[in-house]
Order: C-alpha cells, then structure tokens, then sequence
C-alpha cells in the first residue's frame, strides 16, 4: 500500500481548516506557507524573507520549503524564488458559513416580500375553512383584528390583552349567542351560578375520569379575569373543510362543570324535571280524557292521532284544536245560547243620586245597574282622573250611594262623566277613539267596532243629548236643560233593531226615509215622548210650539230640555219624521218587548192592525230573532236589558277576544290591571283551557298555542323523536312516556300562573330509560349527543360575513 | 446485564429512555391542556420553538470552545436527543395533520428537512468514519486535492521511465487512454459511498490483462502504477466519504436559521391571530 501522507515536522504542514481563506494554489502542492489573510487577500511574496548577518543576507526557507537555495539571496536582500499571487479559495467551513447567510437573507427576503404583497392573507392562510365559513365574503378580517393592521404592529397584536376577545367579538356579527355570547355556555353569569350552585348540591357522581383528576391539577380551562371565553377555545379554524368546529371530547365538557362523571350510565346526574320541564300550556289532561272520556269512544285513541312530529322530525307536535277539540269542544264555545260578552255599557247609578246630580251628569238611565265592564276599565285607564275614581270607587256600591262621603260621589261624579265621554268620543270619532285609548294594542282588539251599534245609544233614548251635554261638559258650561226626565225603559227594546243592524252583516234599510231618523239622534230625544202617539211622526206640532216634551219614564234627564240639535226642528214633514225616533219606543212599549223589528213605523202600522182587530187567521210578520241569535256566528249587537254593546265570538280563536286577552294579559302589571285581566278572563271559555304565565314585570301572559319547535331557542337538552322512532320499531310512545294516573295534573292551572308548579300527567324520564340503549358502543353516549353548548334564543346565523 | 453494557451503550440506553419519557410527559400534558381547552399549539409551539433554539445553540457552542459549556461530545448527544424531542414536540404541535397554508407548509417542510438531515447526520456520522478508518490511509480532507496532484505527478513519472527504460508506448498510452482521466479528478464518488469497490477492480484488471505483453522492466513500473491506482482509489473514497460528513451540514445548518426564522414568524402570527386564547 502506498501511503501519500507524510507526517515529519519538517515536511509537514499544519492545517487549519477553521481559516475562512485557503491558498488557491492549494490543489498543485505549491501552497504558500503565508496563505491569504483573514479577507482574503493573498500575502505571497517569496520563499522567503531573507535575513541580514553583518553585511550579507543569509536564505530563511524553511524545509517544509525545500531548505535554504543555493543562489541564496539577492544583492538587495530580496528572496530570488519569487511566490506568484494567486486567487485564494474560501474554506468548506467558510463556503458553509456563506450558504447559512444566503439562507437567512433569501429566507427574510422571501418573508418580507410576502408581508408586502397583497395576497399577503393569502400567504399566511394557515389552511382551508371550514365549508360554512368557505364564503368568498369571509375575508381574515372577517375574524381576525390582527388582518386589519399593519404586519409592524403584529408585535404589538401579540402581547397585547386589550384585543384579547375582538376576534370573538367578530364571531357575534354573524352568530348571535345571546346577551351573554362570551360568557360560558351563553349564560348570565347569575344564571350559571345558580346552576353550579344546584350541581354541588347534588352527590358527586364518582368514577372521575383519570384524565380529568390529572388535568385538574394544572388548573381550569382558559377564562378572562371576567369569566369569559374565547370563541376560539373550543372552536379552532383552518383545518379543512369537513373539520368538526363543534366537536368536543366529553373530558373537555366536564373541564369546567362542578361534578363529573364517568359516563351516561355511571354517574350522570338524574334528570329533573324532563322532559316536563313545566306545565303544558293548554291544560289538557291526559289521564282523564284517557280513562274517562276516550273510554266511550269504539276505539280508543292514539297518541299520534292528536300528535305529530314537526318539521325537522324532532318535536311531537299537538295537532290543534280543529283536529283534536273541535268535535266536542266547540260547542261550548259557540253554543247557540251564549250572549255574548258585554264590551260597552252604560253602569248604574244609585237612583237618587242620579236625580240630585241631574244638573250636573245630565241625563242617564235609571234602570241601568250594571257594572263597568273591564274593557271599559282599559279604555277609561288613560284618563288618569276617572282611573282615580274607579280606584276611590273600589268596593262601593254604585246603585247604593245614599250614605256615601261627599268624596265618593264626586268620584262617581266623575266617573260617570268619563263613562259619558267615552261613549261620545266613540261615537264621534269610531274606532279612532278605541286606537287612541288602547295606544300600541293590536288592531283585532278594535274589533270592527261599527258606528251603528253606539248610535243605539242615543237613539234609544239613554242619552238623548249626550253629544252635546258632554260639549258643554268639556266646555265648563251648563249642561242644555234642567231638571229629571224619564224614558221608558222598554225603549231600548224599541231601539232593538238599529242595534240588531250593527251586526256587521246586519241589513241597514238605508233607502227608508224613516230608517233616516237615525241620521239625527239628537234632533228628537228630548221631544221622543210627545210624539209617541205619533205614527207617522209629522204632527210635530208639540214640538215646534216647543212644548216640554214628557221625559222618559226610566230616564233621569234635563227636564224640559231642548237639545240644539232639537232646536232646529222645522215644518219639514219629512224631515221631522226621522227627526222623531222616540215615537218607535213608544209604540213598542206596547209591544213584545223582544220585538225587534219596531223601528219600521210601517211594520209597526201592519203590526198594530192585526192586535187592534185582533184577526188571528191574519198572517204575521215574522219577528225578528234577540239580538244575540241574530250574531249567532260572531259579531256585535245591543243588549237593550243590560244597557250594553256586546260582542258574540266568531268561534274557537276569536280575534277580538284574543287581542283583548293579550293587551289585558301585557298590562297586567299592577294588582288593579290583574284584577282588571281576571275579568276579561271570566268572560268567554277561552282561560279554561289556555293558560296563562307570569311574565315579565308581573305582567300576565296567555298561551295561544301548545308547545311549538321554537328553532331560535337552544336548551341545554337535545332531542329527536325521529331519532328514536326506528329504536322503538314495534314499540308504542309508551315505551318512555308512562302516563301517571295518580297526578294533580289539573290542579296546576286556574289562578296560578307559575308554570313551574306543576304536576305532569305523565311520569319523569330516568337516566336509565336513556342510557339501555346509549352506551358508547351501540348508539354512542357523547355529550354533544344530548347537550347544546350555547344555551338561549338566538337568531339564525347570518349567510354574509359582513 | 446495565454492567456488561459498554459506556456508550449505558448512555445510548439511558438517552433513549429519557426521550420516550419526555415524549410520553409532552403527549400527556398536551392531552392534559387539550382536556382544559387550552391551546396547546401555543404551548407545544413555544416549547417547540424553544427547542430549536437550544438545538442551534450548539453550532454556536463549536464557534465558542472557550467557554467552558461541557464538551462537545455531550452537547452532540444533546443535539441528537433533543432533536428526536423535537421531532415528537412537531407531530404534537401539528396534531397528526400535515397543515394546508403556503406558510405553513413552508414551515412544516423547512422542519422537516432539517430534521430528516440531522437524522441523515447522524446516521452517517455512525457509519462512514468507520469505513473510511478501514479502507486505507486516512488521509485529511483538506489535503486530498494535493495529494492527488502528487500522485497524478508520480504516475506520469512513471509513465515516462517507461518509455525512457523500454523504448515501449504501451503504459504510455493505457495511461493517455486509460488513467489521465482517472487520475485528473475525483472519480466514482457515488460508488464510493455505497462502499462499491468496483471500479477499482475493473481498472485493475484492465491492468492485469495490459501486463501479459510487457517485459519484465514495464511490469515493474505498471505494479508501481498499481500501487498509484490504488491510493487513487482510497483517495476518492476518502474525499467523497470525508466530503459528505461535511456538506450534509451545508443543508442542516443553513435550514435551521431558515426554521430559526419562519418559526419566529409563525409564532408572532399565531398570537396575533389566536383570538385572545392562550
């Protein structure tokens, strides 16, 4: 073997590999033995560097150079073996130290170009979207404050902690989470204290999973000094377009919670309350039509029969009233007896009181001794006195006054005058008066309110000069007319029909020139008894000689009034013939009292005639139906005995009821608007089956409907009877429903309205129930499988970003 | 058994055990911090990032051998384990997914070459001084140019005794054919590394075949030249052996400030962009 090194101090040299520059003659033996310097540059001069001994110059070659020459020196001591320059190399190690400076400079080049270009976002994309948040209208900053400033202040955005929830608060310009989004679970944190408070107060489950016992010794999840959590604590972003954003392992839900479990079926806490979580809001009981009532049938019900599954197949549904209670419960409703619900009427007043106030109320029923409706108390509430006065009016008796406090009767004074004005506002200005003194209600509790049924009030001789008394009410002048008149109480009966007309589909005989007496209720009343054997009503000469005209019997009126509107009244027969409507009550008081149809003097005439001859083979007229058969499909109409405009309902969710209810349930805040409520309520059935909750403000709410899939609302329990329906093949609901006879289910309706209490017709659900079947091998046992994370109403996400 | 076991087996043994124990403590802690909804990218990422640091440390360490910072040989066994830490710490820091973005990927890849190099390092750091101790002289890189020129020298002397002794231009013109070319350059580097001795057999045997028609004075100078061939041969295996252990680092280090780099760069976007999450 031949060997090339050869390792002698004298024939060797020292390398150094650490030098950044090596001699470029390095490769052909002839390195020098200087070799360049530390640039670079090369120092090669000669052999050597000779040195001077007295007067000559002696050779310095070293060996490793061959040794001293032998021509030695030259005269001027210059080395006579010259070195030509040569081009010095780099070093491996110093060509390695180029290469890591050439790969930082291209790598901080090539981060700085990207910094500055204007796909800058898309650079620094750290992977794709999920396929909800893949919109082109999503951008970084969409999401990310940082995308909206400068990449300088990047440092900045690091550490700082004033940004620390901006990005969630991005989150929330689509999604919506409440008005706690970032708090956990959506909560308000009183909320969720009172919900762990409840968990620790439960025994602990056992069987903590060991992760969750060791990572409990490194703390808690991330939350904000003000209990907050980021969006993107549980929901991670740019891991493609299938990534679950959702997904949580169950270790990670129990991270925060009080008490933890092992699973479903070890540990988990009872349910409480589920799924009746509170009463139903159309109390029906089940136990009783299935035992009882359904017991008749030939075939027995089923649950689906009254049941069905809603839209997304997750929530069973209540079928409704057509087609579950109309067969047997809608003729409690529209029964054909029913008269419907006093919403207007004239109140009654103690006799006497009537009689020593004359001068100041004017005229008024005395026969009238009914109270004042609810929907009255509504609509007189914005009269801040007159609602002082019912209240000073609470628990008096209206019809007895003869002991009352000076004060009392000021009250009923006073309330008396805005029953009055109330009554002229309506029948000045309609329905435009309802709008004003409901305020925001809804247009149903207006009812179609029709102008003719309020005529009825003046024409029927009530409150004959009532435009006009309350004018010179509202003016702080005398009232038209002194002392105490009386009409006659069947009057209203005469007056049946203008009323029977206010039906909505009543007939209006607009082409009757005697029907036009209406046109002009004030023009007559006061002269209404003077003509009452009057016919045809065109021998006014009574009352164009101005002659007192009889009050009517049951009227307290200005006697000897003459209204303004009576004034004018002229030698226009034709005119003075409708100007006179009171003849109509006098010729129906002498006949029947339900003799609707007396308001035609023709009819009356052909009436009349038979009863005069007393012709019984003579066929006739056929009489008119009560008022509350003549609306038997709904509608208004004038109860002359009560002195009241009633109103009749359409049927099974009558609007104007409904709307009543509801604008008497909103205001129902204070103890006297409750009471207020609770009348409304006892009018009609509809409070027998919908019941009504505490709302906010003490306010009282009705429920229309039964439970309904609300898509907005998000609890904290899931599920999906549409799920289960395959599970339960072949097995009835019965399965997990087990109707529980012996509770008082019934007992949680009525005056209360804490949907809380209760007792459901049907027994709770057990864990166990749930967990047969969920267990993590068969159909998997998850929290997310049961549980919603973000709890609340929230709206739909937005389909833009921006 | 831990007796019989020879110091750099009891070290390599105890390493490795330390490295799957740490991996096991990170993948726990990371499992842990995942339970808690913690970002544990943040975490693994800073301790990742940290790691490369120390990791680069080391090459700075060789450029300091004053400071009195252990030996070498230990930080080189640091390098190695910490490394393969490393290594765990990423798959961890990257949950199992190879990412999507251009600067991820960047990134990802920039780590992943610098790993799959600095394995690349160590497994020819274990087995080429080994073979290149056995193979012949050991001869120093820096030199290798030189002698090969002195070497290339010697043959053509050689060549020209021949013609000069033998009056013969048949080792003349094997050597114009034949072994200027071999001899000019560093030759068969790549049959080198694979420990390939076949270009050298077949050159010799060439030779072998050329010695049946020469007299007995070229025989002696063509065995010279065989000689030559032969620490030729050695020459370019040490030059290609001795040139890989260095210019492997020549990927390695140069990709590490890279990493060095991106990673900074990363880690500023991910808190940036973390949405208030630590």
């Amino acid at each position: 073997m031949k060997f090339l090194q050869l390792f002698d101090f004298k024939i060797s040299r020292y390398e150094r590999p650490n030098d950044a520059w090596v001699c470029g003659r390095k490769d052909s033996c002839e390195a020098c033995p200087l070799g360049p310097d530390r640039k670079g540059n090369c120092r090669a001069t000669a052999d050597c560097r000779p040195r001077r001994e007295g007067d000559r110059w002696q050779c310095t070659r070293t060996d490793t150079r061959g040794g001293k020459c032998a021509s030695g020196p030259r005269p001027d001591g210059s080395c006579c073996n010259p070195i030509p320059p040569c081009v010095p190399q780099r070093s491996v190690r110093a060509r390695r130290g180029v290469a890591v400076l050439l790969a930082v400079a291209a790598t901080l080049g090539a981060v700085l170009l990207a910094l500055g270009l204007r796909a800058r976002d898309q650079v620094f994309n750290p992977g794709p979207r999920t396929a909800h948040h893949s919109s082109t209208d999503i951008t970084c900053a969409s999401c990310h404050t940082a995308a909206q400033i400068s990449s300088t202040e990047w440092l900045e955005a690091a550490f700082s902690k004033k940004n620390a929830h901006a990005d969630s608060m991005r989150c929330l310009v689509c999604h919506s989470l409440g008005n706690a989004p970032t708090q956990p679970h959506s909560l308000d944190p009183k909320a969720r204290a009172l919900l762990t408070a409840k968990a620790r107060a439960r025994p602990p489950g056992g069987d903590v999973p060991l992760a969750l016992q060791a990572a409990s010794f490194l703390g808690g999840p991330p939350v904000g000094a003000d209990g907050t959590l980021a969006c993107a604590t549980c929901h991670r972003e740019h891991h493609g377009r299938s990534f679950d954003l959702k997904k949580l392992s169950d270790a990670s839900c129990q991270a925060c919670h009080a008490s933890t479990f092992a699973s479903l079926a070890r540990g988990h806490p009872q349910f409480t309350g589920y799924p009746a979580e509170r009463r139903t809001r159309i109390e029906f009981d089940h136990a009783g039509h299935l035992n009882k009532y359904f017991q008749k049938l030939d075939q027995p019900p089923q649950c689906s029969d009254c049941h069905v599954p809603d839209a997304a197949n997750r929530s069973m549904l209540v079928k409704g009233f057509e087609a579950n209670c109309r067969a047997c419960h809608l003729e409690s409703i529209t029964r054909p007896g029913a008269k419907g619900i006093a919403v207007l009427r004239i109140p009654g007043f103690d006799r006497k009181f009537l009689e020593t106030e004359a001068a100041t109320l004017g005229a008024w029923p005395a026969d009238a001794d009914g109270d004042i409706t609810p929907f009255m108390q509504v609509l007189l509430a914005g009269d801040a006195n007159v609602a002082k006065a019912i209240a000073a009016l609470k628990g008096v008796d209206l019809l007895d006054l003869s002991g009352a406090a000076p004060e009392t009767r000021a009250a009923a004074r006073q309330l008396a005058w805005g029953v009055k004005e109330l009554f002229a506002d309506l029948i000045v200005s309609g329905q435009e008066t309802m709008k004003k003194r409901l305020g925001d209600a809804p247009t149903a509790a207006i009812g179609q309110l029709p102008a003719e049924s309020l005529n009825a009030f003046t024409q029927a001789g009530w409150w004959p000069d009532l435009l006009a008394e309350v004018a010179a009410h509202r003016a702080g002048q005398k009232l038209p007319g002194l002392g105490v008149a009386a009409a006659p109480a069947p009057a209203p009966a005469k007056t049946a029909p203008p009323p029977a007309a206010a039906a909505p589909t009543a007939p209006a005989a607009t082409d009757d020139i005697l029907d036009d007496a209406p046109a002009k209720p004030a023009a007559a009343p006061a002269a209404a008894p003077a003509v009452a054997e009057d016919i045809l009503g065109g021998d006014d000469i009574l009352t164009s000689d101005q002659q007192p005209a009889e009050p009517a019997a049951n009227t307290v009126a200005l006697a000897g009034a003459q209204t303004p509107a009576a004034q004018p009244a002229d030698d226009d027969i034709i005119d003075d013939a409708p100007a006179k409507p009171a003849p109509a009550p006098a010729k129906v008081a002498a006949k029947p009292a339900d003799d609707s149809l007396g308001d035609d003097i023709i009819d009356d005439q052909a009436a009349a005639a038979p009863a005069k001859k007393a012709e019984p083979e003579q066929a006739r007229a056929p009489e008119r139906v009560a008022p509350e058969k003549w609306v038997s499909a709904g509608g208004w109409h004038v109860a002359p005995n009560d002195f009241s405009l009633n109103y009749r309902a359409t049927g099974h969710g009558d609007p104007f009821l409904q709307a009543w209810l509801d604008l008497g349930a909103a205001r129902a805040t204070t103890a006297a608007a409750q009471e207020t409520f609770k009348q409304l309520g006892a009018n009609g059935s509809c409070l027998k089956c919908h019941s009504v909750d505490r709302a906010a403000g003490e306010s009282r709410m009705v429920n229309w409907k039964a439970k309904a899939p609300m898509p907005h609302m998000h609890e904290f329990t899931k599920f999906s009877h549409g799920a289960h329906y395959n599970s339960v093949n072949g097995q009835s609901c019965q399965t997990c429903h087990h109707l529980d006879a012996g509770a008082k289910y019934t007992a949680a309706f009525g005056a209360n309205v804490n949907p809380a209490q209760f007792e459901s017709n049907f027994r709770q659900l057990t864990v166990s129930d749930c967990a047969r079947c969920h267990t993590a091998k068969i159909v998997g046992n998850s929290c997310q499988l049961c549980h919603n994370y973000h709890v609340g109403e929230f709206m739909p996400t937005k389909l833009t970003g921006n | 058994m831990a007796a019989s076991l020879s110091f750099f087996a009891r070290r390599r043994l105890g390493l490795i055990l330390a490295l799957v124990a740490a991996g096991l403590v990170a993948w726990g802690l990371h499992h842990l911090y995942g339970v808690l909804l913690r970002f544990t990218a943040i975490t693994t990422g800073l301790v990742l990032l940290g790691t490369c640091f120390a990791l680069a440390f080391f090459n700075a360490r060789k450029k300091l051998p004053f400071i009195p910072l252990l030996r070498a040989s230990t930080w080189l066994q640091f390098h190695v384990y910490a490394g393969w830490f490393a290594v765990i710490l990423f798959v961890l820091h990257i949950e199992g997914r190879w990412p999507a973005g251009i600067f991820e990927v960047t990134l990802a890849a920039v780590f992943a070459l610098v790993a799959l190099s600095g394995v690349f390092g160590i497994l020819i750091s274990r087995v080429l001084p080994g073979r290149l101790a056995l193979s012949g002289e050991n001869v120093m890189y820096e030199r290798i140019p030189a002698l090969r020129t002195k070497l290339q020298r010697d043959v053509e002397a050689l060549v020209w005794k021949s013609v000069e002794e033998t009056k013969s231009f048949t080792i003349s013109e094997f050597y114009t054919n034949r072994l200027k070319a071999y001899f000019d350059r560093p030759r068969h580097r790549y049959r080198h590394l694979l420990a390939s001795k076949v270009p050298l057999q077949k050159l010799l045997s060439e030779v072998r075949l050329l010695e049946r028609y020469m007299v007995p004075a070229e025989r002696l100078i063509l065995a010279e030249i065989s000689e030559c061939i032969a620490a030729k041969d050695n020459l370019d295996l040490q030059w290609a052996g001795q040139g890989l252990l260095k210019y492997w680092l020549f990927v390695h280090i140069p990709l590490t400030f890279s990493l060095l780099i991106l990673g900074l760069l990363h880690g500023l976007l991910a808190f940036s962009f973390a949405g208030g999450v630590r």
